[in-house]
């Protein structure tokens, strides 16, 4: 093997001298490198583009087409890409290519369950993240007409909470049973214990992931104590009479 | 007819060989080399290591 390397490096080093020797041969070489560099910059361009901004890249290891499609109809499939939320580190990438060569995900059940910090969502819906960049095609007048939920009563209630257990006043449960929106909706995963988040409402329960759109089971999965039972309650949704509660007093800042 | 054993068409043929295998290189270089790199550094500075 090492006889063949050092024969393989011989060639080189000969094919050097040759090339310095025949001048006209040299420009044709060099011409023809310059060539295939431009020609590789749509090339590169293209794939860049797919492995940032195009959620199949995605989907070719983590198997989640019904994410895709679900974040395709919300309205962040229109102006936010997959990195926008899901903050990737570049390491994951070499590991989950060996993990895609050998030992493919088959379900979505293979796919520990992405982490989505609340500073993701802060980004474009709390005044506080207004400076931190995104990677999508939103622009920046469409950004600043985003709904941001500071000043909304309920939003400021439950993200200033110390807990995700709301008292038995409130329509929690006995201190027995506690469990957590994503818990009670029956995913699979425990939820820790710690500040109520955006995703515990707005990310979907387990494989109906994407679904932005805040519903009751979310209320109920840790309100269910207050529920009304009675027959002129029982068909109410819970936004029915506090969806004003949460888009009270939310803004929209006033584009530049 | 110039004879395809001749000096001059050696030259040629490997001219002809190293440009083709330039142009390749630089393909590859710019193409998938630089979108990698720009992806991985895109993502390095948006997420980290």
């Amino acid at each position: 093997m090492f006889a063949r390397i050092r024969s393989i490096i011989a060639y080189l080093q000969g094919t050097r001298v040759w090339l310095f020797a025949h001048p006209a041969s040299l420009g044709v070489v060099v011409g023809a490198l310059l060539c295939g560099s431009l020609a590789g910059l749509p090339a590169g361009d293209e794939m860049f583009t797919y492995m940032w901004a195009d959620p199949r890249f995605c989907d070719d290891c983590h198997v989640h087409d019904y994410a895709n499609k679900a974040w395709a109809r919300s309205v962040h499939g229109q102006l936010t890409t997959c990195h926008d939320c899901h903050r990737v580190p570049i390491r994951h990438y070499p590991k989950n290519l060996v993990l895609a060569l050998f030992d493919r995900p088959q379900t979505p059940e293979d796919i520990p369950r992405p982490e989505v910090k609340m500073v993701i969502c802060e980004q474009c819906h709390l005044k506080s993240g207004a400076e931190e960049p995104l990677t999508g095609p939103m622009p920046d007048n469409l950004r600043g007409l985003v709904v941001r939920v500071d000043d909304s009563p309920l939003h400021k209630l439950h993200l200033g909470a110390k807990g995700r257990t709301p008292s038995l006043y409130e329509g929690g449960k006995p201190e027995t049973e506690h469990p957590a929106p994503a818990e009670a909706a029956g995913s699979p995963e425990e939820v820790a214990e710690g500040k109520i988040e955006c995703l515990d409402c707005h990310g979907g329960l387990h494989l109906e992931v994407h679904r932005f759109t805040a519903t009751s089971e979310a209320c109920v999965a840790c309100h269910e104590g207050i529920r009304p039972a009675d027959e002129s309650g029982r068909g109410l949704s819970c936004l029915d009479c506090h969806a004003r509660g949460f888009l009270g007093g939310s803004t929209v800042a006033v584009a530049e | 007819m110039s004879d395809p054993s001749s000096p001059v068409a050696g030259i040629w043929r490997r001219t002809l060989g190293l440009a083709l295998v330039a142009f390749i290189l630089g393909f590859l270089t710019t193409g998938p080399g630089i979108g990698q790199v720009r992806f991985l550094w895109l993502a390095y500075h948006h997420a980290g290591f």
